[in-house]
């Protein structure tokens, strides 16, 4: 598998405040489905920020292979569910400014994510999962090779989270390298390909056999 | 209906009103949307300290007060960043200072009544050629603006991580809406008055977000019930003798009431109910 994005001895504290990693070493390899777990507070979305190059490292480096990645962020489920938009209006947001396929493209993401008989409806009227599904397609819009979520199944139900992690492996199946920060492994345990563990600053790689499921 | 057209001072008064009522619910909806609805009453108290600096000072005020509206504006989003956790805070300060300036100046300059009522609650008589050339050149670039980065000002409006992200100059886009505002106000307080020129920003939209429609038909209906109300308020004061600017406003709230009205009564149309 071909490494996308290595990090080497990585330290990253905030101005004026502690390490909150400490001497991280992490590679994400093409095509797999990390998961990175650890407690609320272990600093898994300052990882993924750093990932993505939204934040710089005091220590060690980061080599990032030239890859199109996107990042659905935990916020999103913050966002205004009112907001007077169509499904389609949001997806079509991602799309570069030059593409004349724009019909054709926002038609294929919404497929390929379950919503394309939602594409004229209000976003406001989708479930919790419909709308992750929603921000997924957005996010799908410019063919990404990695696509980064930070806990995207908080707030759903049993039902929701299952069918958007199905939707998740697909992609991942296609060839969709897939990194998701989590607190709560269940969802996820079936599904992840490896698993990194991150608790009070220091990182490291465990098996299936080594996680317990809640 | 042809009678209120044989007055220059009215002629004025329906070009300018029109393109306040364009103006205002199409920058009012990104605030809006973004919950800051009130930065059109902040900006409107520090026009009309402008508009006295201008008095005082015996230069055209409406060019002083949109100067100043945007340095203000400019500050406004400056502080927003500062009290990043209670944005309303950078709101009301602005507005107590902007409102503490206009009562001081209101003292120095000795302005009449008849000055202090225009500029609170706007004059149509006292539009000037220059103020329509003003007021059509800023509609001119605030609408092309508008239309030219609509995919930007849409994706801020909606998710503004996401946009930084989507490598969207997130800073520039939050200056220029408000910058916008500012000017808005600035030229819109001569026709609508300070006390009311914002709510002309809010009001409209509110209508159009209660529609329930996707972005951009919520913008066109914003700009319509904008535009409608200017003309049912306008020719309504013009025949009734009653003041423009609350006319105006009057009028916009009242259609917010008929909308409101027809959709609950839709929703309670027994073909409608659940």
């Amino acid at each position: 598998m071909k490494p996308l994005i290595t990090l080497n001895h990585v330290s990253f504290a905030y101005p004026g405040g502690p390490f909150v990693l400490e001497n991280i070493d992490l590679t994400v390899y093409s095509r797999e489905f990390l998961v990175i777990l650890g407690p609320n507070g272990a600093a898994k979305t300052t990882l993924l920020k750093l990932m993505l190059g939204l934040l710089k490292p005091q220590k060690g480096t980061i080599e990032i292979n030239r890859a199109v990645v996107n990042y659905i962020p935990q916020k999103s489920t913050l966002l205004n569910p009112g907001f007077p938009a169509t499904v389609e209006e949001i997806v079509k947001l991602q799309v570069p400014i030059r593409e004349k396929r724009t019909g054709e493209l926002v038609n294929s993401v919404l497929k390929k994510v379950g919503l394309l008989e939602k594409k004229d409806t209000l976003i406001g009227s989708l479930s919790g999962g419909q709308f992750q599904r929603m921000l997924i397609a957005r996010s799908l819009i410019n063919d990404p090779q990695i696509l980064f979520l930070d806990e995207p199944t908080t707030g759903l139900d049993t039902e929701a989270q299952e069918d958007f992690l199905s939707l998740l492996v697909n992609l991942n199946k296609e060839g969709l390298t897939i990194v998701m920060v989590t607190h709560d492994i269940s969802p996820v345990f079936d599904h992840a390909s490896r698993f990194f563990y991150i608790s009070k600053g220091k990182g490291k790689e465990l098996a299936k056999e080594d996680l317990k499921v809640v | 209906m042809l009678e209120i057209l044989q007055y220059t001072f009215m002629q004025k008064a329906l070009v300018v009103g029109l393109m306040v009522g364009i103006l205002c619910p199409t920058i009012g909806l990104f605030l809006v949307l973004r919950r800051l609805s009130m930065v059109g009453e902040t900006l409107s108290h520090v026009s009309l300290s402008g508009v006295l600096c201008g008095i005082l000072w015996g230069i055209s005020p409406l060019p002083f007060a949109l100067v100043m509206s945007i340095l203000m504006s400019i500050l406004l989003e400056k502080l927003r960043r500062y009290f990043k956790y209670y944005g309303e805070v950078s709101l009301a300060i602005i507005t107590a200072g902007g409102l503490g300036t206009a009562v001081i100046l209101m003292g120095i300059v000795r302005a009449s009544d008849s000055t202090l009522a225009s500029l609170l609650f706007g004059s149509i008589v006292s539009v000037t050629n220059e103020e329509v050339i003003l007021i059509g050149i800023l509609a001119l670039v605030a609408l092309g603006l508008v239309a030219r980065y609509y995919r930007e000002l849409f994706y801020l409006t909606f998710d503004e991580e996401g946009a930084r992200l989507a490598g969207i100059p997130v800073n520039f886009f939050n200056y220029l809406i408000i910058m916008l505002a500012a000017a808005i106000i600035a030229l819109g307080l001569r026709i609508v008055g300070a006390l009311l020129i914002s709510s002309l920003m809010v009001v409209p939209t509110a209508t159009s977000i209660l529609l329930g429609k996707g972005f951009k038909v919520t913008l066109i209906w914003a700009n319509l019930f904008g535009i409608t109300s200017v003309l049912i308020g306008l020719i309504t004061s013009f025949y009734l003798d009653l003041a423009p600017g609350g006319t105006i406003v009057v009028t916009s709230v009242m259609i917010l009431l008929l909308v409101l009205l027809g959709k609950k009564c839709k929703e309670n149309l027994p073909c409608t109910r659940p």
